[in-house]
């Protein structure tokens, strides 16, 4: 039988080739991250430092420094010490060999690994991610039901309606809104003194909800639409026509025959939008000043702590190659027909 | 005994005729005019009328500071908000605040408003000869009870490692780039600290310096325990001071946590069990932090936070007065267009410094020329408005007289001149605002004249061109320093560390040289009266806006913040929180 391919959205996903067909395909994804993570390593590494100004600059700026600075003597000393005064091809291989080693190196500013960085940093960012996830699966699959189900009625345009709002207002926006309106309003808002869960169960979901909520309205907006798409392509479907002929109730066909076939699309969309998450919390974490991975960027970017930032790229581009290895293999067990023979 | 240099006989331990320490310094020098071996009063709440028969004669500004009465709450906690937590902690090479600025201390302090010298870690201060100074250490300070000082007395050798270590006396013993003791200029001339007795500190310098006690009140130069540079300044929990707070908690972009030091050196202070630092890097969500009292404290605000915080939270109590920060626009003078004094002069004449202002900030600023006019020795607002340029009232015949300078120097209408403005785009400053008012000023008086703007994303990306002097302008602003001669040394000296726009004046670099070394207060006075005329008449090596407005607003029921306040507020740090309470209303 000749090997059958699945393809969403333009990209090839899964061959029809078995377990061992899997195994090779997983194994062939894996390989050829190699190269794209040696390219991501070698444009963070060399783009970190064309940004204006470096943490040697940050270093001389002020008094001393401005005098200093115009000799060009101290500035020298300084780039010596912190070893950014080699080529940045011998800085890039210096770095790679680190990484191979699972040494992604240490803050120039305080000499912290930057593995321990991150590691204190990922829970924060992932427990937010997660309730948004899970918020966007609540609120938006129902929405996207409901929308097809009712379609072009006013239930429909509402919930569209709402669906664009939640695309088109910025997170920023939402985050600002949540927190300024109610103080204005009661002189309260979210508590900005984090807490972990070890610490204070319920103060740290107090903390992690409002933020989640700000990237799972997003996220739900998305997919609510693209819920609400795929399902009006299922009911369209005949084995849809019938079931209803068969007479079976409206709620079991769209929720047992329409709804699980409508959402295998979802369901990899959802998984690709996890990724995008990471973006949106460099914003959620700032306004909510969580401590998060979103804001270690951010604070290494303004310090310009060129191994903070490279550690971060490199992990979330591992995470996301990952995510999208995770997404095509897992379409390949939603789908019935991808699955190996 | 000496025949001082100054024309006056000079004794040990009674030099200063008059008054010889720097402007700032005018309360302890008056004890040793007086030929008190016991210059100053003792620290731990002394009054200023402690410090001896002369006061300061600076008044100080104009201040909103309300007193806050109620009977006091003992203990509690406070919390301040701040956007990102501390990156450097070496005190004496870190660019910004730091975690010494609340768990050391240092040698001098300021009046907040008049910038008076206070008694404080050391409790007097003397000229034994032009250059040599002697200092008294306060007896029985004790460190931080934590290891490996346990709370041991922190002595004269503890003081001179630290005057030789800001001097930056050990940078090649570090291996630490000289210039990166940032803070130098605050004791410039050391050549050695010696402690003779554990309260006695003798100073050895090179050559007079005026400025040396002034310097020692700048909070950027704090105190620490001579045992840190083998303990390391990377950990801040292995730091421990003398401070009012010592560390007890820190994770880096949540929150930098202090406990109260029971045997703080200043009787019955500091008030608060803790002091905590939250880390909240959003403006709109600090502000949501203060009116939910998540926050005790909020600075730098303006006018619609002002407001919106004072229909939210009536109780809380603003203070306000002009600040030590002032804002500038410095030209380059290797932008050849501004080599030439008549068209230096012609935009100094043509800017309407009150519109600028007003229009950033509101009331509450004030005007300046050369000097931060909360120097005692500086033009007070009031006269700088009178002055030619700066005037409102004659601002029509000032743009008329720059209009007629710059067609004399070849440029009529502003034909040929063509300049970039660089400044820093970061939100909620004044900096891109000001500059367009700025550009658009201009571009209305003289019309060919080609004025650009380039920002800059952040402080980082724009400090290399400043630094640089890689611009023909560059608006900035900048915290004075506590002494008018460190101010003009490092602004306006041939090769000052922020002459930033390369400005070199003979005249002027001999001026500053010759005020440096001047202990006479009469004859020190006297020269910065010369140097605040020329710089508006035949230097103009910059344009100062003015001196900011500071607004800070504490909750209802926080007292004492109102000893604190003044134009010389951001030099009493670490004293500053120790001395505020909790009041039941």
């Amino acid at each position: 039988m000749p090997a059958a391919s699945v393809v969403y959205a333009g990209r090839r996903l899964i061959t029809n080739g078995g377990v061992t067909g899997m195994a090779k395909y997983v194994l062939r994804r894996l390989i050829g991250m190699v190269p794209t993570w040696l390219i991501i390593m070698f444009m963070v590494v060399f783009m970190v430092r064309l940004i204006p100004g470096s943490i040697v600059d940050l270093l001389l700026q002020d008094q001393g420094g401005g005098g200093s600075y115009q000799a060009g003597i101290d500035r020298a000393q300084v780039e010596h010490r912190l070893g950014l005064d080699q080529p940045v091809y011998v800085q890039y291989v210096k770095y790679v060999a680190g990484v191979a080693q699972g040494n992604l190196g240490a803050s120039l500013w305080d000499q912290q690994s930057v593995v321990s960085l991150i590691a204190q940093r990922v829970p924060v960012t992932a427990q937010v991610a997660l309730v948004a996830i899970i918020t966007s699966v609540f609120v938006s699959i129902p929405i996207g039901v409901i929308s097809a189900v009712r379609r072009d009625s006013p239930v429909d345009y509402l919930l569209r309606s709402i669906s664009i709002l939640g695309i088109s207002v910025p997170g920023f926006a939402i985050g600002t809104a949540i927190v300024i309106f109610p103080t204005l309003w009661w002189g309260v808002t979210v508590s900005f003194k984090y807490v972990s869960f070890a610490e204070d169960p319920i103060g740290h979901l107090k903390l992690i909800i409002p933020p989640a909520m700000v990237l799972g309205v997003q996220l739900s907006a998305s997919v609510a639409r693209l819920t609400r798409t795929m399902m009006l392509e299922v009911l369209q479907e005949d084995y849809i026509r019938t079931a209803r002929a068969k007479g079976l109730q409206e709620p079991k066909i769209v929720v047992k025959h329409a709804l699980k076939n409508a959402l295998i699309p979802v369901v990899t969309v959802l998984g690709i939008q996890i990724t995008n998450l990471l973006g949106g919390s460099v914003i959620t974490e700032t306004i909510f000043a969580l401590p998060g991975l979103g804001r270690l960027m951010v604070s290494s970017i303004g310090a310009r702590d060129y191994p903070v930032v490279q550690g971060i790229v490199v992990l979330t581009a591992i995470f996301v190659m990952c995510m999208n290895l995770a997404v095509d293999v897992s379409y390949g067990y939603l789908d019935p027909r991808a699955r190996p023979a | 005994m000496t025949i001082g240099q100054f024309g006056g006989r000079v004794s040990r331990r009674s030099v200063l005729e008059g008054i010889g320490v720097g402007a700032l310094g005018l309360a302890g020098a008056a004890l040793l005019g007086c030929g008190g071996t016991k210059s100053g009063g003792e620290a731990g709440g002394a009054s200023s009328g402690a410090l001896g028969v002369n006061q300061p004669k600076g008044t100080g500004l104009p201040l909103t500071a309300p007193v806050v009465q109620g009977k006091e709450k003992a203990g509690g906690t406070f919390t301040e908000h701040t956007t990102s937590s501390y990156t450097q902690h070496d005190p004496h090479t870190a660019l910004a605040t730091n975690i010494w600025h609340v768990i050391g201390d240092k040698g001098l302090e300021p009046d907040p408003q008049t910038a008076a010298i206070r008694p404080h870690v050391l409790t007097s201060w003397e000229v034994a000869d032009p250059t040599t100074l002697v200092f008294k250490v306060k007896p029985g300070i004790k460190t931080h009870n934590m290891a490996p000082w346990n709370g041991r007395d922190f002595t004269a050798e503890d003081v001179a490692w630290n005057l030789e270590r800001i001097g930056g006396l050990y940078a090649e013993k570090l291996k630490v780039p000289a210039a990166s003791f940032q803070r130098a200029s605050m004791v410039a001339n050391i050549t050695k600290a010696q402690a003779v007795d554990p309260t006695t500190v003798k100073v050895t310098l090179s050559k007079p310096n005026s400025s040396f006690f002034n310097g020692l009140m700048d909070t950027r130069v704090p105190f620490a325990p001579k045992e840190m540079d083998d303990i390391g300044w990377n950990d801040p929990l292995k730091m421990g001071g003398i401070g009012p707070f010592q560390i007890s908690e820190w994770v880096k972009d949540q929150k930098m946590n202090y406990k109260k030091n029971p045997n703080y050196f200043r009787p019955n202070e500091p008030h608060f069990d803790n002091f905590n630092w939250t880390i909240i890097p959003d403006r709109a969500s600090a502000v949501a932090a203060f009116i939910s009292g998540q926050t005790n404290m909020i600075s730098a605000l303006n006018q619609l936070e002002i407001d919106q915080i004072k229909k939210t939270k009536p109780d809380a109590n603003l203070y306000a007065w002009i600040d030590s920060n002032w804002h500038h626009f410095r030209p380059s003078v290797e932008y050849a267009p501004f080599k030439d004094i008549r068209v230096r002069k012609a935009l100094q004449l043509a800017i309407d410094y009150a519109q600028i202002m007003d229009g950033f900030y509101g009331s509450g600023w004030g005007y300046q020329a050369a000097l931060n006019p909360g120097f005692p020795d500086s033009w007070k607002p009031e006269k700088v408005k009178s002055l030619a340029g700066y005037n409102p009232d004659t601002k029509a015949a000032d743009r008329a007289e720059a209009q007629k300078l710059l067609t004399a120097a070849g440029f009529p209408n502003g034909k040929g001149i063509d300049f970039q403005i660089i400044f820093q785009n970061t939100s909620g400053t004044a900096y891109p605002e000001n500059c367009q008012r700025f550009q658009a000023q201009m571009q209305q008086v003289f019309p060919e004249m080609k004025i650009g703007l380039k920002p800059y994303a952040d402080n980082a990306s724009f400090s290399v061109p400043q630094a640089k002097g890689d611009f023909q302008m560059v608006s900035y602003v900048i915290t004075a320093a506590p002494d008018s001669v460190i101010e003009m040394q490092s602004q306006y000296y041939t090769g000052g560390s922020r002459n930033y726009g390369h400005f070199s004046d003979k005249n002027l670099d001999a001026l500053i040289d010759k005020a440096q070394v001047e202990l006479k207060m009469d004859a020190r006075n006297a020269l910065m009266e010369e140097f605040q005329t020329k710089f508006t008449t035949e230097w103009v090596p910059m344009y100062v806006l003015g001196a900011q407005p500071a607004r800070v607003m504490m909750q209802g029921n926080v007292a004492g913040y109102d000893t604190t306040a003044g134009t010389w507020y951001g030099y009493s740090a670490s004293t500053k929180a120790c001395r505020w309470f909790y009041v039941d209303k």
